[in-house]
């Protein structure tokens, strides 16, 4: 009896052993898996349509599919939540329309040109006009000796009435010249009016001159008529000031990238504005292309963004709406500029070299490649810039894909120019391509917790990226002298979430050619 | 019964030690209803040993003993016992004692105090709460006589009943005897070396020979009979005292020193002592079984037993180191969590450390240490209690009123023991918690109380197998642990050093299950 019941107690003991064994597995409990069904990349529509276990259905809240109605990188969460403050994340992301159209051509951008600008390209006019007439003789004026009173400037008719005559109509304003020519006997005052229009991409000015030669006595006013004052001023006007307008109204010049990749920019439809003795506004669009073998991915289009008076001292500026900002960034991922510079800028190998990372995590990571274009909108507090990349997570002998979606937000003019912080950071993982679950969850919260500490090397990071793009660009154009060149970028956002427009006023100056 | 009316029939018992050497040899032993017997011998004669062959032959055979009968008729269930100075229980009082064992003899509605004033002692005695170690010797032993009677028992066998008893009280206790076999129409073996008491209670006496091992009955026709009864003149009494005492003395002085004679070692003794060996190991295991398969009928039948039990393990393994187990589980607590908020050096932020760890310093370690505290001082507690009852004859006082010890003991003091642990399982995880929650709050970390215990009510997926094990460790840790507390604790206690043997290898072998389920566990959740 007495081995018996020993003998059973050992069975239950082994039963026991065994059971933990085989319910060890099982005591996982349920873990948030979210199984997609038919979610494509892209879609005019959001359309990321998911299932989860039964079991963790209790604990989870899936985002507001409302709120994700708009146009953008959409990404759509699932939070299980457990007590402490704990969540697991499982997020899918979708580029949702309405898109941009490539062949459109739409005027998301503009180039603000103040009069200050103005007044310094009448400096440059008067040396070419002065090197253009030099040896000038005129029957009955004499030779040429100087140009004096150079003025330049935006201009609207009802401020100019008497140029009405000479111009017509020219409902956005035009560009007033006004100069004297001093020959040997006579001063010719003269008046250019250009009427800048946009016509198949390119800008042409529409030019009505008027010059009066303003004779001591009626026989040489009547020979400087016969000479034709007003042909002289044409000359002039289209063979210099014409040039140096195009210059300074053109659209910003094409930017090279490194691996032969261009951003091109073009006048669009929209004609420029001009305000008399104020500003002038020129649109550009941004010029984008398709992504081969995915004819939906395109830049999100959430239409003209709101505009913010310019400045009475306003110099050079350009208006970047968020579209132009999103076809940007569109492009600079289509070509795969933004891959490479993520692989430059080496995030995986700062990750994978960190003191910390070597000494106590077992992960590593790939280089991170965006799966879809950033996209830029608008909220109250500033621009906010979501990316959606695809990582290879090496973990010991297991490779996992992870799925990050990360969020940053810009804050224009709050503490500094330019403050950049971390606000949106997650992962998921691909434990199928169509089933995503959480992981490396803590060690994710860690990072996301610490989104203050990256506020430095953030906003460092665009800052830079902002100088690198304008600073010491120069514009210019063939035949002229001059440069006008950019010195430093200083933004400012006008908000009307979720749209939005990024202004950047460009301290520019002219400077000769090198 | 055997083919005779005899109480008691005993023929060709032979005894021989694990080592061979015979300790009784050849004895015959009859014993009528209405007689008492008188067994007297030296020291080593093997008085006790012949008791154990009545009431613990398994033990005995079980440690190695060669125990041989041609005829042993005895009624088990009609043999009740009078252990040296009485052995009453110590977790019952007087009262309690005398109920125990009425309700075992089925006489229920008896009351204590009647049985109480037959052997003499005041009714008073038997008042709810008083304490049996308040009683004198003479008492006690009284409260043991009477505890035997009430079972109702029709063999009484008193070993050397009159220990620490005066000689009046000496005289007091065979009257005692004798009018109460008479009462009752029972029997009576009585072992002692009182020679007063021998000659005061026995119809018969016997001597175990220290010579031959043999039974040899003394004074053969000219023994009187019991000379306390009526009839005996003192001068009678004077001059048989004095011829016992002598017989006794000229015996020791011949033999006393003379050592058992050698003999075969017994056949199947090397088999035995292997299972000897293995007999700690395997006891705990046959424990939890004998007292997983009596919790249930003991719980029915005897639910005031079952409560009684258990109210004093509860008392010995919880109450009692309630506070120690506080304590010290605060202070674990806060160590280890404070060590862990240190641990990052500089540079690494502590409340970052704490939330990643969590609770999950409780889910890990409170199982084990909570166990192993348990073994060394709740576990300890108990198994030094039931040692104490083998080491002082309760547990065969409770035998020979026939209370099965496993049902009445060890069952409900396993299910105490184990439930108990659970509790102090509990208790210590919220002591750890308690002393983390202070190295939280000093570290400004949010709503601390959350998320320490996040991994116990509310695990995330990858923590909960942490949770599982640890539910299972303390669950294999209750009743492995009760389990062994009673094997050991209930163990055969020879001497004192038993006891404290017993308690240190209850020790061993728990820290030993402990050690060995932690490792297996950590080798099946992280092998995962």
């Amino acid at each position: 009896m007495k081995a018996i019941t020993a003998t059973l107690g050992i069975a239950v003991v082994a039963v026991h052993a065994a059971a933990f064994v085989a319910f060890a597995d099982r005591a996982r409990g349920s873990d948030l898996e979210v199984a997609l069904h038919a979610t494509p990349l892209a879609s005019p529509v959001l359309a990321i349509d998911g299932s989860i276990p039964p079991g963790v259905a209790s604990r989870v809240t899936v985002d507001d599919r409302d709120a994700l109605a708009g146009a953008g990188l959409q990404h759509l969460r699932w939070t299980a939540r457990y007590q402490g403050g704990f969540t697991r994340d499982v997020g899918a992301t979708q580029l949702v329309g309405p898109f941009q159209d490539p062949a459109a051509k739409a005027c998301t951008g503009r180039v603000l040109i103040g009069q200050k600008v103005l007044g310094s390209v009448a400096a440059t006019i008067t040396k070419m006009l002065e090197t253009e007439l030099a040896g000038e003789e005129i029957f009955g004026a004499g030779s040429y000796r100087k140009i004096s009173g150079v003025t330049l400037g935006w201009a609207e008719l009802a401020n100019h009435p008497d140029d009405k005559g000479m111009i017509g109509a020219a409902p956005h304003g035009y560009v007033r010249v006004a100069l004297r020519l001093v020959f040997d006997r006579v001063e010719i005052p003269v008046i250019v009016a250009l009427l800048p229009k946009v016509d198949q991409g390119q800008l042409h000015f529409e030019l009505a001159t008027r010059a009066e030669l303003d004779f001591d006595n009626r026989v040489l006013q009547w020979a400087s008529d016969k000479v034709g004052g007003n042909k002289l001023a044409s000359r002039l006007a289209r063979r210099q000031i014409d040039q140096s307008l195009i210059t300074t109204l053109a659209p910003p010049p094409p930017f090279d990238l490194p691996g032969g990749q261009r951003l091109e920019f073009t006048y669009c439809d929209e004609p420029p504005e001009l305000h008399d003795n104020a500003y002038a506004i020129l649109p550009f669009a941004v010029t984008i292309g398709r992504v081969d073998g995915s004819p939906l991915a395109l830049p999100p289009r959430l239409g003209h963004g709101p505009h913010a008076t310019p400045p009475a001292d306003l110099g050079l500026a350009i208006d970047l709406e968020l579209d132009a900002l999103n076809a940007l960034l569109f492009e600079l991922w289509r070509g795969g500029f933004l891959d490479r510079q993520l692989a430059d800028v080496g995030l995986d190998r700062q990750f994978n070299r960190d003191p910390l990372v070597t000494e106590y995590l077992s992960i590593r990571i790939s280089p991170l490649r965006l799966a879809l274009p950033p996209v830029i909108t608008a909220d109250a507090h500033g621009l906010r810039l979501v990316a959606d990349g695809r990582l290879a997570i090496n973990d010991g002998a297991a490779v996992t894909t992870g799925r990050v979606f990360g969020g940053l937000s810009f804050a224009v003019g709050a503490r500094g120019p330019l403050d950049v912080d971390l606000r949106e950071l997650e992962l998921s993982c691909e434990r199928t391509p169509t089933t995503l679950v959480p992981c490396y969850a803590d060690l994710v919260g860690a990072l996301r917790d610490r989104g203050a500490d990256f506020h430095g090397v953030l906003t460092t990071a665009f800052t830079k990226l902002l100088d690198d793009i304008f600073v010491a660009q120069r514009l210019g154009a063939a035949g002229m002298p001059v440069d006008l060149v950019i010195g430093a970028v200083h933004p400012s956002v006008t908000l009307a979430p979720p749209n939005g427009t990024l202004r950047l006023s460009l301290d520019a100056a002219l400077a000769p050619i090198k | 019964m055997g083919e005779t009316a005899n109480t008691l029939t005993v023929k060709g018992l032979r005894v021989a030690l694990p080592d061979g050497r015979v300790l009784i040899d050849t004895v015959d032993l009859d014993i009528a209803p209405g007689e008492v017997v008188v067994l007297l011998g030296g020291s080593g004669a093997g008085k006790s040993t012949f008791a154990r062959v009545l009431f613990e032959r398994e033990e005995l055979e079980s440690a190695g003993f060669d125990v041989v009968t041609t005829q042993l008729d005895l009624d088990r269930a009609q043999l009740g016992l009078v252990p040296q100075r009485g052995a009453l229980f110590d977790h019952l009082d007087v009262r309690g004692n005398i109920e125990l064992a009425l309700r075992h003899a089925n006489q229920p509605a008896e009351d204590a105090p009647s049985w109480l004033e037959r052997v003499g002692l005041e009714p008073g005695l038997a008042k709810k709460g008083t304490p049996v170690t308040k009683l004198s010797g003479g008492q006690a032993q009284r409260v043991a006589v009477a505890r035997v009677l009430a079972s109702r028992r029709k063999l009484l066998f008193l070993d050397e009943p009159s220990v620490g008893l005066d000689p009046h009280r000496v005289r007091m206790l065979a009257r005692l005897i004798r009018e109460q076999v008479k009462a009752l129409g029972i029997s009576a073996i009585v072992v002692t070396h009182d020679v007063a008491l021998a000659a005061g209670v026995g119809d018969r006496l016997f001597m175990l020979s220290l010579d031959d091992r043999k039974l040899d009955q003394m004074f053969v026709g000219r023994w009187p009979g019991a000379l306390e009864d009526l009839g005996h003149a003192p001068e009678e009494r004077g001059k048989w005292l004095v011829e016992l005492e002598a017989a006794l003395v000229d015996h020791l002085a011949a033999f006393g020193d003379k050592p058992p004679p050698s003999g075969p070692v017994p056949r199947g003794s090397a088999l035995r002592k292997v299972a000897r060996v293995f007999d700690p190991l395997i006891s705990p295991f046959r424990v939890a079984m004998q007292s997983m398969l009596r919790v249930p009928g003991q719980l029915v039948r005897h639910p005031g037993d079952f409560a009684i039990v258990a109210r004093r393990v509860i008392a010995q393994t919880l109450l009692r180191p309630l506070v120690f187990y506080a304590i010290v589980s605060s202070l674990i607590g806060y160590t280890v969590l404070f060590v862990i908020s240190k641990v990052g050096g500089a540079g690494i932020r502590p409340d970052a450390l704490l939330k990643q760890i969590g609770g999950s310093y409780v889910v890990a370690l409170a199982p084990a240490l909570s166990a192993l505290l348990y073994v060394a001082a709740s576990g300890s507690a108990t198994n030094a209690w039931l040692g104490s009852m083998g080491l002082t004859k309760q547990t065969l006082a409770l035998d020979a009123l026939g209370v099965d010890r496993r049902a009445y003991l060890w069952a409900p003091a396993w299910l105490s023991a184990a439930l108990c642990y659970f509790a102090v399982a509990i208790l210590f995880a919220l002591g750890m918690l308690i002393g983390g929650l202070m190295v939280c709050r000093a570290q400004g970390v949010a709503d601390p109380w959350h998320m320490l215990t996040a991994d116990i009510f509310d695990p995330r997926p990858e923590r909960i197998r942490y949770v599982y094990r640890a539910v299972f460790l303390v669950w294999m840790y209750g009743w492995g642990i009760a389990s062994d507390v009673i094997a050991k604790g209930g163990a055969p206690k020879p001497e004192a050093d038993a006891v404290t043997r017993g308690m240190t290898a209850s020790v061993v072998a728990c820290t030993l299950w402990v050690v060995g389920w932690e490792l297996m566990s950590v080798l099946v959740v992280f092998k995962l």
